[in-house]
């Protein structure tokens, strides 16, 4: 995946279309905008940073997984067997880059009154007790589509594609643009990259 | 020919349906004049924004067609012109 | 009326289907699908064959389905019990039946009719833009002018769109983000924030700036559109006419660069104005003259060919000596040099003269550009305004001087410039409707080819002892008034001997407790009303005042015809596709919720003005041939947006195919996208009509008491200063609240995946400040402080200390600090900007009525815990 800083208005749309696709538990994002501003008035610049699981080549999750429940496929997604999770969250302490979720009991979004009927039609997806990911919306890319969050952002801000080809659009960007990864050093090596803004 | 009133107009007049007999030639802006001079002034005032002139939230229509030119003439041969009036005063904003 | 009717099945055996339809989560109205399997709605996108949002959506739009399942929308109509009515009262709410509601509201209604229809006020959001046709046809019918958006209409368009429908034939203007290079926004957010043609703008502005587009972004607070501009420019709040009557001095005594043939062309430059500061008019036509230099002598405006019309020198006109109108404007701008605009806005001289000079430059006066095979001049610089910079007492000028920018170099409306979003449509191929094109209107000036409702701003109502509440029949120039609610109504409506006094409040969907100033004094105007029925999705503050509350279909219930038109409104500018959506319902309410269109419907036939209803239609939907209701027959809502539909489209596009293809669409043309350079037409650079104006309306208002105070009032702009520009001991910031992305209004605090994202923002909630400022007076990031102003009005909230604010600004965002119980999520979420503001003429332009928003305040650690 591409997310091109200089076109992200930080609407939020990629956060929230990721929670309506998935529909995601109360403090459960498998998509995020982050916010930060930099300089010192009035040279000031806001930076819109949307993040996400970077589907790492070589996962720090994966790789302290006990259960084999979280793996690399070959596409290169990375996601979790909720079958196969026992909830240790190793794998959350590994990610160094916050991305997975976990929680200890069901939450709702109007407390106090359970599930809404959205929430019930999508609740399944996310049982407590084991750990939970973005998982570039797998059920949409085997039907041809994009993962919610590319197809929905409204400043063409994300593109989505093979990176082992360097002809697709997420390549040729990458070394148009110069795309970066964040924090590198950490050595996982993520499959997101960044346009600068 | 017939003149129908709806709205403010049709309570300011008192009246829904307002008969007149126009000469030959006779044009929109002849048809208001009449109405003003048989309902008076205020009537008067809630149609033209100025002498010869249509608050533009004046809609008015003729058979079946909205007519906005004062100046067009209105049937008198054949079957009588049928004048529909409403005005849509209330601005709008935000 | 029966209960909402069944949705016909789109899908075959199992229930699983795309519906597409319109968003209402802001007014920007993006097209949507909506998918719903086995009876739930699972998922909004955006509908891709939508030049409406183009198949995305912002964050608020995705997150409708949380409004939608909200356990604590109101499901059946309820009525109150307890006679006491106050803020917090509990108004001790009663379940009724809809033919009971329905009974009690028709028979007040009628009774009120028969009295006098005026007593009828009418408030509606300007969120759902589906209200606004049934609204307008319903207050047409019983005989009421007295409408109103609430705070939506009184803080954010009686400057905007006056201006931009005096100047540009539209609701508001855009850059032409595919053309421009170089924008400069005063106080507006297009594509970085919510608003028209939201989702479309994004990604216009996304890929403007990806092409290179430079935008400079005004503003006390770099957020949204600041927060993607080349260069953030901090100015003092409410100034923005400083600045861009210096930057329009720069540009034409300095620099000697304005677009002369446009100005001689397309304004009224050339027209001659005498020592009375009004055109000298032909004696014998009226008409306004201009100086042909040919035959060097005084000719009509229509009489001339305008490369022979003057711009400069001084001529005699019956023996007195007269000046071209940009005569005067190009010695007006002399009084405001950059040194002088940094000291009234805090910006750097250096950077005026700069930005003015970088406007000019760019402008490429005299080019040309080649689109689609026709030649349309090429000037692209932009220079946009929209609620920031109008909501001032300042408001005319303060917008008006900005778009003098783009009038002096003649990119308003021409390629790669200030574009009006869609002033001109030549319609549907097949059938040449909608059709509207701007036209020459009285003295040569434009008239709008369409308008919202029916007051065109051009030209200019005739001052008249009033009959509406809001006073706008005296005050012109004004569309949404504060008088419904103001502290001073009493006082005007005494004044000014109006005949009556308004006694039931019809409101759609406002929270005008909230939306419109300090609670108190809205709270004393709601108070007064002898009735009050409320349609809502919730119950909120206002609802202490209700007496009936009835409710309503949200928009994934609703059917439209036209949520996205007229096109003026929210369909996106520039080049692309005209294209028509509809609103259509994915899914039935599980409570008792009715369309409010139908409620209104029904209640026009109980209180027996059906015919007058279908006569308003005709009129609005401009219904002709076969498609015109007739009589008094009883159409449906239904019935009347399939009429309009294939009164527009043709028999064959009715209300069944628009279900089934959501929209219809059809490629623009040069021609209409820069309409400008193809239709004869003038704009104002020099108001004439303004001194005129006020002749009139103080003729008729200051015997009575009422100040029109000619510093207003003149022709060209000027800065004027607000209450809050007056130096105030220890109250040294200027507090103001902006639009946030995530928000709409009071509304989406109640929907919890927007509160959510909201309160892991670092603005939302907070009360922004400068960093240094904040440092300087003892303020630590994250603390609860006090802000309050010197009438002792005063709100509390989290500071959040920033580099991001100009330090003498204090921003907040929305209309948030909800306290009522009937919106459990929004309650106690962010900070309630309002209830610092006065509700006066003396806080209101004294030219069109929009509130002051600005309020000089000074700022306190708060003790304690809690609220």
């Amino acid at each position: 995946m591409v997310i091109d800083l200089k076109r992200c208005i930080g609407c939020y749309g990629c956060q929230l279309s990721c929670k309506a696709e998935h529909g995601t538990p109360p403090g459960v994002f498998f998509a995020r905008l982050l916010k930060q501003e930099e300089g010192h008035y009035p040279t000031v610049r806001q930076l819109f940073l949307p993040v996400l699981c970077f589907h790492c080549d070589e996962p720090a999750c994966v790789e302290v997984c006990p259960t084999g429940a979280s793996s690399k496929a070959p596409d290169g997604i990375v996601d979790i067997d909720p079958d196969e999770c026992v909830g240790c969250r190793a794998c959350m302490m590994a990610c160094p880059y916050s991305q997975r979720y976990f929680l200890d009991e069901q939450r709702h979004y109007f407390p106090g009154n359970g599930a809404t009927p959205y929430e019930q039609a999508r609740s399944e997806r996310h049982p407590s007790g084991v750990v939970m990911k973005c998982n570039f919306c797998r059920h949409r890319i085997s039907v041809g589509k994009e993962p919610a969050c590319v197809a929905n952002c409204p400043a063409v801000a994300r593109h989505f594609g093979d990176l082992d080809d360097p002809t697709s659009t997420v390549s040729r960007l990458i070394k148009e643009r110069g795309g970066y990864t964040l924090h590198p050093e950490l050595g996982t090596g993520p499959a997101v990259y960044y346009l600068p803004a | 020919m017939n003149v129908r009133l709806f709205g403010i107009l049709a309570i300011l007049a008192k009246e829904r349906s307002v008969a007149l007999q126009m000469g030959e030639g006779a044009t929109l802006g002849d048809v208001l004049t009449e109405l003003g001079k048989r309902f008076g002034g205020d009537f008067a005032d809630h149609i033209f924004r100025v002498e010869g002139e249509m608050h533009s939230y004046c809609g008015i229509f003729v058979n079946d067609a909205m007519v906005n030119d004062l100046n067009e003439e209105l049937r008198a041969n054949g079957p009588a012109a049928e004048v529909g009036m409403i005005l849509l005063m209330a601005s709008e904003g935000g | 009326m029966e209960a909402v009717p069944p949705i016909s099945a789109l899908s075959t055996a199992r229930d699983d289907c795309w519906i597409p339809s319109a968003c209402s989560l802001c007014y920007g109205t993006c097209s949507i699908l909506a998918h719903r399997v086995d009876g739930v709605l699972v998922k909004l996108e955006g509908n891709p064959e939508s030049a409406a949002g183009k198949g995305r959506l912002c964050g608020k739009g995705v997150s409708g389905l949380m409004t939608h399942y909200d356990p604590n929308r109101v499901r059946v109509p309820l009525r109150r019990t307890n006679p006491k009515k106050g803020m917090g009262v509990d108004p001790g709410w009663k379940e009724i039946s809809w033919e009971e509601a329905l009974d009690e509201v028709a028979r007040r209604l009628k009774k009120l009719r028969g009295e006098d229809p005026r007593k009828l006020f009418i408030q509606r959001t300007t969120t759902v833009t589906s209200s606004r046709t049934p609204i307008q046809v319903f207050a047409a019918a019983f005989g009421t002018p007295n409408r109103s958006s609430a705070g939506g209409g009184l803080h954010c368009g009686n400057g905007a769109h006056l201006i931009s429908g005096i100047m540009h034939a539209s609701w508001s203007v855009v850059p032409d983000f595919q053309y421009c290079n170089y924008a400069v926004y005063f106080g507006a957010s297009k594509g970085h924030s919510a608003g028209h043609a939201s989702c479309s703008n994004m990604g216009l502005a996304a890929e403007a700036r990806a092409r290179g587009m430079k935008m400079v972004v005004v503003d006390p607070m770099c957020n949204f559109a600041a927060a993607k501009a080349t260069e953030w420019v901090p100015i003092r709040v409410g100034t923005d006419a400083a600045l861009a009557l210096a930057m329009g001095n720069v540009m034409v005594n300095e620099l000697g660069i304005y677009d002369a043939p446009y100005l001689r062309a397309k304004t009224n430059a050339p027209y001659l104005i005498g020592p009375d500061k009004l055109y000298a008019r032909d004696p014998e036509s009226g008409k306004p003259l201009v100086w042909d230099l040919g035959a060097a002598a005084p000719r009509p405006y229509d009489a001339v060919s305008s490369e022979a019309m003057a711009l400069e020198g001084e001529f005699p006109v019956n023996g007195v000596l007269c000046r071209p109108a940009f005569e005067l404007l190009k010695n007006h701008l002399k009084n405001f040099t950059p040194e002088w605009a940094e000291r009234i806005t805090t910006i750097p001289a250096a950077d005026v003269h700069r930005l003015g000079s970088e406007f000019a430059r760019e402008a490429r006066v005299g080019s040309t550009i080649v689109i689609d095979g026709v030649t349309v001049p090429y000037r692209p610089v932009a220079a946009i305004a929209f609620r920031g910079s109008q909501g001032h007492v300042n408001s005319v000028y303060n917008f008006l001087a900005v778009d003098l920018l783009n009038q002096l170099v003649g990119s308003a409306d021409m390629a790669g410039g200030c574009l009006g979003f869609n002033p001109a449509c030549h319609g549907y191929p097949e059938t040449g409707r909608p059709y509207f094109v701007p036209k020459a209107g009285p003295d040569g000036l434009m008239i709008t080819g369409i308008w919202m409702a029916h007051h065109n701003p051009y030209p200019i109502g005739e001052p008249r002892m009033p009959e509406q509440v809001g006073l706008q029949d005296l005050f012109v120039l004004c569309q949404t008034s504060p008088f419904s609610d103001s502290s001073d109504r009493e006082e005007m409506w005494d004044k000014l001997d109006l005949p009556y006094r308004p006694e039931i409040l019809l409101n759609y969907g406002t929270n005008s407790l909230m939306s419109i100033g300090n609670k108190e004094t809205v709270a004393g105007a709601l108070a007064q009303f002898k009735f009050v029925i409320s349609i809502d999705l919730f119950l909120t503050e206002s609802s202490d005042f209700a007496d009936i509350v009835l409710p309503d279909c949200d928009y994934l219930e609703s059917l439209d015809s036209r949520p996205n038109f007229p096109f003026i409104f929210n369909l996106p500018g520039g080049l692309g596709e005209w294209c028509w959506p509809i609103k259509q319902p994915a899914i039935q309410p599980d409570g008792e919720q009715r369309r409010s269109s139908d409620i209104l419907v029904e209640l026009a036939d109980r209180i027996g003005m059906r015919e007058d209803l279908n006569a308003a239609f005709n009129v609005v939907l401009k219904l002709e041939g076969p498609f015109r209701l007739e009589g008094e027959r009883k159409y449906s809502y239904e019935e009347v947006c399939d009429a309009e539909l294939k009164n527009n489209f043709g028999a064959q596009h009715g209300l069944e195919w628009f279900k089934k293809n959501g929209v219809i669409k059809w490629p623009k043309k040069p021609e209409e996208v820069y309409w400008r350079h193809f239709v004869d037409t003038r704009v104002p650079i020099y108001w004439e009509f303004l001194p005129v104006l006020r002749e009139k309306i103080a003729a008729l208002a200051e015997p009575r008491g009422i100040k029109i105070p000619q510093r207003y009032y003149e022709p060209l702009p000027d800065w004027i200063p607000c209450p809050a520009h007056v130096t105030n001991g220890a109250f040294d910031l200027y507090a103001f609240y902006y639009r946030d992305i995530i928000h709409t209004n009071s509304f989406t605090m109640e929907n919890p995946w927007l509160d959510e994202a909201a309160r892991l923002d670092p603005y939302s909630y907070t009360i922004a400040i400068n960093a240094g400022t904040g440092r300087k007076k003892g303020l630590v990031d994250g603390e609860e402080i006090w802000v309050e102003t010197d009438a002792g009005r005063r709100v509390k909230g989290k500071v959040h200390l920033t580099e991001a604010v100009h330090p003498e600004g204090l921003g907040i965002a929305a209309c948030a600090g909800h306290w009522g119980e009937g919106m459990p999520i929004a309650k106690g979420k962010g900070v309630f900007f309002n209830d610092l503001l006065e509700v006066d003429y003396d806080h209101a332009s004294p030219v069109n009525l929009n509130l002051d928003l600005c309020v000089k305040v000074k700022v306190s650690k708060a003790r304690g815990v809690g609220r």
